[in-house]
């Protein structure tokens, strides 16, 4: 017993020793990553799928639509200021939300290959969002068909559902990385069995339904913006918060509890508030995979594991990486529109093939997130 | 409990206990031969159900007889119903076998208890290949034609090899360990299901028709298909059962069965290269069927305990009656319509799977 | 620890009110506000009159001023509207099933409701119809699949169709020459495939769409992509219209009245009546003669997908006297065993694409055994559409008329039989 709170104590004093080194290369990246960002925003302004705007041009277009408060736009104002802003700012904000909700789920169910998307979460809240919008729900007359509240709501409850139930499979299974990978697909198995008996009981069109689940930012408009950026950054936020707790959680329960922390309790809420972050992503943009999985491994790949580190990095690599994804998306096909969620597995299943294949053998240990 | 399996297992390897086996032996015989009666009690039963009219078991036979006698021509309705649903009911069964033992021979190799084929990938190779040819027609740049009568059927076992191939060969660049066995099957599973969503989004007026195979239907099987089903499933899962004591052996661990004489790593591949073919002809002709692989083996496992003596003629009996009643239920549920019965079998399937493991969850974690 | 939890649960009340406060400030954007007044006179024959709402809101004053413009004389008895003389001096007065009445929907409804008296304010409604109804029917569709009302729109020089559908209905208005740009799998009529792609039918790209010229942009409002897209041109000031998912034969003339109408085009009456005529024609001749027990199906497989009730193919069987053979609604996968059960007499098979024809003869020989056993098959009363001809009835537009023709031609041969009869499978 003694051996072990000695332990503790020297891997937090490491931990504490948020040393100049590490501070230093926080900066770095943070600098780095805005400007990056910053210069993709830019980007996404300027190109499109038809129309090529010069940076200085967009620029003035998006001030004077500024100044104008989005009234009697001109046509360059208008693109710029009812499409390609409102989707870069969607972008951004989804792929802040997935990445953080992503590195919360890793940290705490202390395993690396665990994500929205593969832990069927994102299947679950888009399999809730579809049956809302395709069977006319309208929670007994009080909401209106389509209602944006009644598909934030539908995508809660699903993509909790998912969550409950991937969780209490893999934990009776055995809390290994794979069992986590399996029942997160045993449960969007469940979720895709359902959304085809709903396609074959409502006889909705089956390309309309896939194209609207396959993630997509082409719909993103002003007017939902708020249910998108608002509840998506405060619940980013919260993590970033308690990024210290997340790093006792790390090193063990029994270190945590010792500590004075209700780890019970601190799971739960944030393993609450990730699914729920996820939920909003997925609720008016459909279902995006991988960011969640492959953002955070590569945080810390570049600053290690402290999530006083992780968590920020998440957030600006999360968001330039969706929002450059999206550009593909708008621009690979001229004239057409492709569903982000293609490119982004298109980038992600390499990286998780690499992870696994290279780094596979370290998936069951702990050291993988220490710093 | 893991513990004891093995020493149950040593104990019955090295041969020191004969009472044990003679115990052993008649289990095996008995729920052999309850089994069978139980299968073919469900086989009838499911000859004499039907959305349309309810038969007797003597009707079922006499009619039977008398369409064989008219060699399938000017048949009365009710010959042609059971004509009907002899091939779905044989069809059926065949692939419940089928997929079920090929289940219990990947959970052996993989040591792992949540694999199936649809989980190391086969099933969304499969799957993909089969939506080319029925969604845009794809040829093989012209090798097989797509008016061929089993276009999609070989398509679909085409793809499914190649999907296990590649599973394979990423699994051996990454140690040939379970964990590495597993997760080359997902992401291969996840490369070909992205591919699929792909192909249903651009495809117009295809889209439903793909989807449908995607969730699997008896209701198109020809008496020619359900031959070339089971002919494959009667071999393959007597190859297979031949093979159970060395089963046994590998689950026991590499190093034990190697010293028993065994060379692992061949014996691995070849029940694996076995598996996946059964499991690719399987879902040829009937499309995708989800969970039955991952399900049955568990159930009978959880009834008999881990000897594949036992399991694999229990995984017989269980996965065909298990798919018969599926495939009962797409038309019983709303009588007419027919559902797609990969749908029913995962809705059947994820709450006995959660059951199992609620209950009996500790006893895989060895 | 403490401020931390304080600190959490401030941010999420935060964020919380500040979302409910955002979402209470912001108003949908509709851009396209149409004031004036709707005269009906029944079988899709409508006169819309644009009024400045600040000038009157008054229907009965509406009505005085629209009928002065369009040479109508209305009269009233006891304040009642009973009769309305138009300028081709056709009387259309109220009779024993007939009457005239003020209709009004709801700001953000889809509905029209009869108004009790003629006391209301235009201004506070979406659209506001003098209607002549038959008892228990309603006025003639005057919004669209959002609802907003499709009166209104100046005649616009360059069109947008984002469905195959919406560019057959406009084609049919003889404005094919308008249309700017057209979604890619559009082929009707020829003409359309040199116009610029705007998007998929499940992707239309906004910046393709604002690249063309645009006055007005028909979405099909049963792609849920449609709809958004619909909502969002709207935001940008950009007239959009989204037509009907088309279910019934009600719908599919619905949305050729409400692109007629948004097009301005003269010849929305002609198109209607043509096909409303030969539906007539149809069921004139067919009402002697009972039709076959029919079974509309899409290909050949064992387990058919079947049109059931509230579908348009349902509408048109029993149009033409014959009756459909399943019995429950939409389009079903029924079971073969069903197929067999409900034996029906004739079956038509509705191919997507071409090719059929040189297969069906194979097709016969290959046919799976439920099929075999209905009445259909043993009296060689099986029809194949394939083709141009299956194209026409899976696009629910104008063409439905020729479809509804051969359908019934084949359904209820006896009706039709002086006339030559009609190639198989073509």
């Amino acid at each position: 017993m003694i051996i072990h709170s000695h332990n503790c104590h020297t891997d937090c004093d490491k931990i504490h020793s948020y040393n100049t080194e590490s501070k230093r290369r926080l900066r770095v990246l943070v600098v780095a990553g805005v400007t990056i960002t910053i210069v993709l925003a830019l980007i996404s302004l300027c190109i499109g799928s038809k129309t090529n705007i010069w940076v200085d041009d967009a620029l003035s277009a998006l001030i004077s639509s500024m100044n104008k408060c989005g009234h009697d736009l001109t046509d360059k104002e208008m693109l710029i200021y009812k499409h390609r802003l409102p989707r870069a700012i969607a972008a951004i904000t989804i792929g802040i939300g997935l990445s953080i909700a992503g590195a919360v789920y890793q940290a705490i169910i202390k395993n690396p290959l665990v994500e929205p998307y593969i832990m069927g979460v994102s299947s679950g809240a888009g399999t809730f969002v579809m049956a809302a919008m395709f069977t006319r729900f309208t929670f007994f007359g009080i909401f209106s068909v389509n209602d944006p509240i009644i598909i934030v709501m539908s995508a809660i409850v699903g993509g909790l559902l998912a969550f409950g139930c991937t969780m209490f499979i893999a934990k009776h299974a055995g809390e290994k990385s794979i069992n986590y990978v399996l029942a997160g697909i045993v449960v969007g198995l469940i979720f895709s069995a359902i959304q085809s008996m709903l396609m074959i009981r409502t006889s909705i069109d089956v390309n309309n339904a896939f194209s609207w689940i396959c993630g997509s930012f082409a719909y993103v408009s002003w007017d939902k913006m708020y249910l998108v950026l608002i509840p998506v950054i405060t619940l980013s936020v919260i993590p970033l918060i308690w990024a210290e707790e997340f790093n006792l959680i790390v090193l063990g329960d029994d270190q945590a509890t010792q500590m004075g922390m209700n780890v019970k309790m601190f799971n739960k809420m944030m393993l609450t508030i990730a699914s729920i972050l996820t939920a909003f992503c997925v609720a008016f943009c459909g279902i995006i995979g991988f960011i969640g999985l492959v953002i955070p491994h590569i945080s810390r790949m570049l600053i290690g594991g402290d999530h006083r580190l992780v968590f920020p990095v998440s957030m600006i690599i999360g968001g330039s990486l969706l929002l450059s994804a999206d550009l593909m998306s708008r621009t690979l096909l001229v004239g057409c529109e492709l569903p982000v969620g293609i490119i982004t597995t298109a980038i992600g299943v390499p990286i998780f093939a690499y992870l696994l294949i290279k780094r596979g053998y370290k998936y069951d240990k702990r050291q993988h997130f220490q710093v | 409990m893991i513990s004891d399996n093995i020493f149950r297992f040593k104990q019955l390897i090295t041969k020191k206990n004969n009472s044990y086996i003679k115990k052993k032996k008649r289990r095996s015989t008995f729920v052999f031969v309850i089994g069978l009666v139980f299968l073919f009690t469900i086989f009838v039963v499911s000859l004499c159900i039907g959305s349309s009219v309810i038969l007797s078991p003597i009707d079922v036979l006499s009619n039977l007889l008398s369409a064989i006698e008219k060699n399938g021509e000017d048949m009365t309705t009710i010959e042609v119903t059971i004509n009907l649903r002899l091939p779905r009911a044989l069809s059926a069964m065949g692939v419940g076998i089928g997929l079920s033992v090929a289940g219990v021979a990947y959970q052996a190799i993989i040591r792992n208890p949540l694999v199936d084929s649809y989980i190391l990938g086969i099933s969304s190779g499969a799957g993909t290949f089969a939506i080319g040819s029925i969604a845009y027609g794809f040829t093989f740049f012209g090798l097989i034609s797509s008016n061929l009568p089993f276009a999609v059927a070989i398509f679909a076992i085409i793809g499914g090899l190649l999907a296990f191939f590649l599973t394979i060969i990423l699994a051996q660049r990454s140690g040939s360990t379970t964990t590495s066995y597993v997760l080359s099957g997902v992401i291969v599973g996840l490369v070909f299901s992205t591919i699929q969503t792909i192909m249903i989004i651009f495809a117009r007026d295809e889209a439903l028709n793909a989807v449908l195979w995607l969730f699997g239907s008896f209701a198109q099987v020809t008496k020619l298909e359900t031959i070339c089903i089971l002919i494959p499933v009667v071999i393959l899962t007597t190859v297979i059962m031949c093979f159970s004591k060395e089963l046994n052996l590998v689950l026991l661990g590499e190093r034990e069965s190697q010293q028993m004489g065994l060379n692992v790593k061949r014996f691995n591949i070849v029940i694996l290269i076995f598996a996946s073919v059964l499991t690719s002809f399987c879902i040829a002709f009937v499309g995708i069927v989800g969970l039955v692989g991952l399900i049955i083996p568990h159930f009978c496992r959880m009834l008999f305990g881990g000897d594949h003596r036992i399991v694999i003629p229990a995984s017989i009996v269980f996965g065909g009656s298990l798919m018969m009643i599926s495939d009962l239920l797409t038309t019983m549920i709303i009588p007419g319509l027919e559902l797609p019965v990969g749908a029913i079998t995962i809705l059947i399937g994820a709450p006995v799977f959660a059951c199992l493991l609620f209950k009996r969850g500790k006893f895989y974690n060895g | 620890m403490k401020t931390k939890v304080v600190l959490s649960a401030a941010i999420i009340i935060l964020g919380a009110v500040a979302t409910v406060a955002i979402g209470g400030i912001e108003e949908s954007a509709a851009c396209h506000h149409s004031e004036g007044i709707v005269i009906d006179y029944g079988s899709y024959d409508t006169v819309w009159m644009g009024v400045d709402f600040a000038e009157e809101t008054d229907p009965v004053e509406l009505l005085k001023r629209a009928c002065e413009k369009n040479n109508a004389t209305p009269t009233f008895e006891d304040g009642k509207l009973i009769e309305i003389i138009r300028d081709d001096d056709k009387t259309i007065s109220n009779d024993s099933d007939h009457e005239w009445g003020l209709w009004y929907i709801n700001k953000g409804g889809h509905d029209f409701k009869k108004s009790e008296n003629y006391r209301i304010n235009a201004s506070d409604y979406n659209v506001v119809s003098w209607a002549y109804t038959v008892d228990g029917e309603k006025p003639t569709v005057a919004v669209d699949a959002l609802g907003t009302s499709i009166y209104g729109y100046s005649q616009p020089g360059s069109v947008v169709t984002l469905s195959p559908l919406c560019a057959e209905i406009v084609a049919s208005m003889n404005k094919e020459s308008i249309i700017t740009g057209r979604e890619k799998s559009s082929d009707y009529p020829e003409s359309i495939k040199n116009v610029s792609v705007v998007g998929t039918y499940t992707g239309p790209s906004y910046e393709s769409i604002m690249s063309v010229k645009h006055d007005i942009v028909f979405c099909d409002g049963s792609v849920q992509a449609q709809r958004e897209m619909a909502r969002i041109l709207r935001d940008s000031n950009v007239n959009s219209v989204v037509i009907y998912d088309a279910k019934t034969l009600r719908d599919v003339i619905n949305n050729i009245f409400i692109v007629g109408t948004v097009t301005a085009s003269d010849d929305r009456n002609a198109v209607i009546n043509d096909i409303n005529r030969i539906l007539d024609d149809i069921k004139d001749k067919t009402r002697a003669t009972e039709g076959y027990k029919t079974l509309v199906t899409l290909g050949f497989d064992p387990s058919p997908y079947v049109a059931g009730k509230y579908t348009y193919i349902d509408d048109l069987l029993i149009d033409a006297n014959g009756s459909n053979a399943v019995g429950s609604g939409g389009w079903l996968k029924i079971a073969p065993e069903k197929l067999m059960e409900i034996n029906p007499d004739c079956i038509i098979v509705i191919g997507s694409s071409g090719g059929y024809k040189e297969r069906y003869e194979e097709m016969k020989g290959l046919l799976p055994l439920a099929w075999k056993a209905t009445n259909a098959f043993k009296n060689d009363n099986m029809h194949l559409f394939a083709g141009k001809l299956g194209e026409k009835t899976q696009i629910a537009g104008p063409r439905i008329a020729q479809f509804a023709e051969i359908l019934a031609k084949k359904v209820n041969p006896y009706a039709f039989k002086d006339n030559a009869p009609i190639p198989n499978g073509t």
